[in-house]
C-alpha cells in the first residue's frame, strides 16, 4: 500500500480565515529576576498579527525583541518569566489559547511548538545539534507532531529539504551541521521549522549572521514559502532595509515596549514617534551629499537597572517636554492613518501642554 | 574507521618499544641492585665468591642493553618475563592472577564512577544553584579531599563493626587459595564493593564536577532552545541533545581515569590487603627485584595505552565531528 501523503492543509486554513487575527500579544511583561535585581527586558509589549501577513519587530540591540519572540513560544531562559499580559493565539481547530497562561513545560504548549508556531534563530551554526544529522532533527519534528511512520517521515524530510532549496537533498539528509555552509544551515533550520506546516513562523534575526547575498536568498525563500503556504511570519530584525522589503505591519520597540506600530507604509512615510523618526533618519541614503553628516541618535540605551522615569525614551528625545515626559508614562495613542504611538505628543491633551509651553 | 583503528594499532608498536625501554631504565636508576639490597638485609655475611656466583647466575654483570635485550626478547619470543629474584619464581606465575584482579577491580570502579557520577552530574547541572546542587557540590569536594587510605580504614571499620564482614582482601579466608568456582566468584563480588567504593570516590567526585560543567555549557546552547521550540518534552530533550553532547569529553576521560586507578590504588590495596598488582610492585621496587618490577610497569603501561586507544576509538565512533583523516 502506498503511504498517503499528509495533506498540505495550512494554505486552505489560511484562505478560509483571511484577515483574521492569528496572534494577539497584549501588554506582556517578561522580567528577569537576577541576583543584582529585576531586569525588565519586556515591559508591556503589544502586537497583533493577521493570518498570512508579515509583522516585523524592529529596534536596537537589547530592546527586548528576542525576549518577546521567546515569550510567545514560552522558551524564555531562566531566571526570566512572564509576569503579566496575554498572548492569545488561534489554534488550527479554531480554539483560542492564552499562551501566557500555559505551563512552559506542559503538554499544551508543546503541542503548539513546532506544529502551530515554529521558530528559527539568529545563528544557524549553533541552532543545530553538532552531533545529530540534519535529517534526524527534521524527522524528529515530523514524528513528534504528525501521525506518520519513519519511512514517511524520512520522505517528507527529503521533500522539505528540496523545498528550501538544498541540493542533493537525499544525501544531505544524513549530513551533519558542520558539513554545511551558513546559508545551507539556515535553510535546513527553515526546513525543520516548516516541516509540520505551522500557522506562524517566528524568525529571530534569521539573516543577521549571514553574508549579504545569502541574506537576500533566505529572505526570498521565506517570502516564497509564505506565499505558498499562507502562514504568518513574525520577523525580528534591526535592519530597516529588510523591514521595507518584507513587512506588512511594523512594531518598533524601545526598552521592552512597542513605541510605535502600524502598517509598513505609514511607518516609513509618516513616522510619528520621535524614536522611529530618528531610526529612519539614521539610514544612509544613496546619493546624499558628502558633507551631509548621517544623523545619529544621541545618547545610548540606558542600563536595564536604570530605567528612566516617565517615558523611557525621554533622555534621548529631541522633543522632550520638561516636567512632562520625565514624569508621565505615555499610553498608546492613535495617530496618523493607522498607527498607535506611545508618545505624549499624541495624547488627547497634548495641545493643552503645547500651549502652556508656548506661554511667555 | 577500520583504517583509523589499524593505523592507531600500528602506532602502538613504537610506543611500546619506548615504554619498555623507559620501564627498564627506571628500575635500573636507583644505585645498587637486587644482590646489594639482599646482602644489606642478610643476617650473616655472605662471602664474595658466593656473591659473584649469584651475580653471574642472574646476569647482573652484563651491560644494561644486554640485560634489556634478554628480557625483551624473552617476552616477545616466549612470553617469558624473566624470574623474580625475591620469589624465586617466574614473573608470569606471580602476576597473572594479580593483574586479572586489578583489571576486575579497575573495571568495576570505572563502571561505579560512571553510574554514580553521570546521573548526579546531570542533576547538579539541571538544578544549578538549588539546595540539591549545593549538597552535591559539598559532598563531592569532601569526596575529593579525603585520602583513599583514610576512607579505606573508616569503611573497613564500619563493614567489620556493623556488618560483621571479614574485611581485608577480596576473599573470605576459606576461599583465598581455592580454585575458581562460582562460589569463589560470588564471594569476591561480596567483597569487591569496598575497594570499588574507596577507589571510586575521588574519581566520582571529579567526574561529577566535569559532567556538571560540561552539561551547563551545553544547556545554554541555542540548539537546545531550537529543539525545545520543536515541541520536545523536557526529559527527552535533555537526554537526546545536551547530555549526549556533554558525554563526549567523559569518554576521553576513561583514558586518564583508568591508569590513575591502576597505579593510584597501591596504598589502598596495601591497607585493604588486596591481591592486586599495586602491593607487589611496591615490594618489588623496594627489593630492586628487577624483572618483576619492570614487567609490572610494562604491563600497566600497556594497559594504559590500550585504554587510551579504546577511548579514542569510542570517541571517534560517537562524535561525528572527529575527522578520521
Amino acid at each position: 500500500m502506498q503511504p498517503t501523503p499528509t495533506r498540505l492543509d495550512s494554505a486552505a486554513d489560511a484562505m478560509s480565515g483571511a484577515n483574521e487575527t492569528l496572534l494577539q500579544v497584549r501588554d506582556v511583561k517578561t522580567h528577569f529576576f537576577t541576583d543584582e535585581g529585576v531586569v525588565k527586558a519586556v515591559d508591556g509589549v503589544n502586537l497583533s498579527l493577521k493570518r498570512g501577513q508579515t509583522l516585523c519587530v524592529v529596534g536596537e540591540s537589547g530592546c527586548g525583541k528576542s525576549v518577546t519572540a521567546r515569550s510567545i513560544l514560552r522558551i524564555v531562559p531562566a531566571p526570566g518569566r512572564i509576569v503579566s499580559g496575554e498572548i492569545n493565539f488561534q489554534q488550527r481547530n479554531g480554539a483560542m489559547i492564552d499562551l501566557a497562561q500555559t505551563n512552559p513545560k506542559g503538554r499544551a504548549i508543546r503541542h503548539i511548538r513546532g506544529r502551530e508556531i515554529s521558530m528559527i534563530f539568529q545563528e544557524p551554526m549553533s541552532s543545530l545539534s553538532p552531533v545529530h544529522t540534519i535529517g534526524s532533527q527534521i524527522m524528529e519534528a515530523i514524528l513528534l507532531h504528525l501521525p506518520v511512520t519513519r519511512q514517511e517521515a524520512r520522505k517528507r524530510a527529503v521533500s522539505m529539504l528540496e523545498l528550501v532549496g538544498i541540493p542533493r537533498a537525499g544525501e544531505q539528509l544524513d549530513a551533519y551541521s558542520f558539513e554545511l555552509s551558513g546559508g545551507m544551515r539556515q535553510r535546513a533550520m527553515i526546513a525543520i521549522a516548516l516541516a509540520c506546516e505551522p500557522q506562524l513562523l517566528i524568525a529571530d534575526e534569521p539573516t543577521t549572521a549571514l553574508d549579504v547575498t545569502t541574506q537576500a536568498n533566505i529572505l526570498d525563500l521565506i517570502r516564497d514559502l509564505q506565499q505558498a503556504s499562507g502562514m504568518s511570519v513574525l520577523f525580528i530584525t534591526h535592519d530597516l532595509g529588510v523591514v521595507a522589503e518584507i513587512a506588512d505591519e511594523v512594531v518598533v520597540m524601545y526598552l521592552g515596549r512597542d513605541v510605535e506600530s502600524g502598517p509598513v507604509d505609514a511607518i516609513f512615510h509618516d513616522p510619528k514617534h520621535p524614536y522611529t523618526r530618528a531610526l529612519l533618519q539614521s539610514i544612509p541614503r544613496y546619493g546624499s551629499r558628502d558633507r551631509d553628516r548621517l544623523y545619529s541618535l544621541k545618547g545610548t540605551v540606558p542600563h536595564p537597572f536604570d530605567r528612566p522615569s516617565g517615558c523611557p525614551f525621554h533622555p534621548r528625545c529631541d522633543e522632550f517636554i520638561q516636567e512632562r515626559c520625565n514624569t508621565v508614562d505615555p499610553d498608546r495613542y492613535a495617530a496618523g492613518s493607522a498607527q498607535s504611538v506611545r508618545c505624549l505628543l499624541y495624547s488627547p491633551d497634548a495641545d493643552l501642554y503645547a500651549k502652556e509651553d508656548s506661554k511667555p | 574507521m577500520i583504517w583509523y583503528i589499524g593505523r592507531r594499532i600500528l602506532y602502538l608498536i613504537p610506543t611500546l618499544i619506548v615504554v619498555s625501554i623507559i620501564a627498564f631504565l627506571v628500575i635500573q636508576l636507583p644505585p645498587g641492585d637486587f644482590l646489594a639490597s639482599l646482602i644489606s638485609k642478610a643476617e650473616e655475611t655472605i662471602d664474595q665468591a658466593q656473591v659473584d656466583a649469584l651475580r653471574e647466575r642472574y646476569g647482573l654483570d652484563e651491560p644494561i642493553y644486554v640485560q634489556y635485550w634478554k628480557w625483551v626478547s624473552g617476552i616477545v619470543a616466549r612470553g617469558d618475563f624473566g624470574d623474580s629474584f625475591e620469589w624465586n619464581r617466574p614473573v608470569s606465575d606471580l602476576i597473572w592472577e594479580r593483574l586479572g584482579l586489578t583489571m576486575v577491580i579497575s573495571l568495576f570502579t570505572l563502571v561505579f564512577i560512571w553510574v554514580v557520577a553521570i546521573p548526579i552530574g546531570i542533576y547538579s547541572a539541571v538544578k544549578q544553584y538549588t539546595i540539591g546542587d549545593y549538597l552535591v557540590t559539598v559532598v563531592g569536594f569532601i569526596g575529593l579531599a579525603i585520602p583513599n587510605f583514610l576512607l579505606a580504614l573508616v569503611l573497613m571499620y564500619i563493614a567489620f563493626r556493623y556488618f560483621g564482614q571479614s574485611v581485608g582482601g577480596l576473599f573470605s579466608p576459606e576461599y583465598i587459595d581455592a580454585d575458581w568456582t562460582l562460589e569463589r566468584a560470588l564471594d569476591m563480588l561480596s567483597h569487591i564493593w569496598l575497594p570499588v567504593v574507596i577507589l571510586g570516590t575521588s574519581g566520582t567526585a571529579a567526574l561529577i564536577r566535569v559532567m556538571r560543567a560540561n552539561l551547563l555549557d551545553e544547556l545554554s546552547k541555542l540548539y537546545v532552545d531550537a529543539a525545545r521550540a520543536r515541541g520536545l518534552s523536557e526529559l527527552r530533550l535533555l537526554f537526546k541533545y545536551p547530555v549526549r553532547v556533554a558525554l563526549n569529553p567523559l569518554v576521553s576521560a576513561v583514558a586518564w581515569v583508568f591508569p590513575a586507578l591502576v597505579s593510584g590504588s597501591a596504598i589502598t590495596s596495601i591497607v585493604l590487603n588486596l591481591q592486586t598488582t599495586g602491593p607487589l610492585l611496591y615490594r618489588s621496587l623496594q627489593a630492586q627485584d628487577m624483572y618483576l618490577a619492570g614487567s609490572l610497569i610494562l604491563l600497566v603501561s600497556i594497559l594504559t595505552i590500550i585504554g587510551t586507544l579504546v577511548s579514542d576509538i569510542l570517541l571517534a565512533w560517537i562524535d561525528p565531528r572527529i575527522q578520521l583523516q
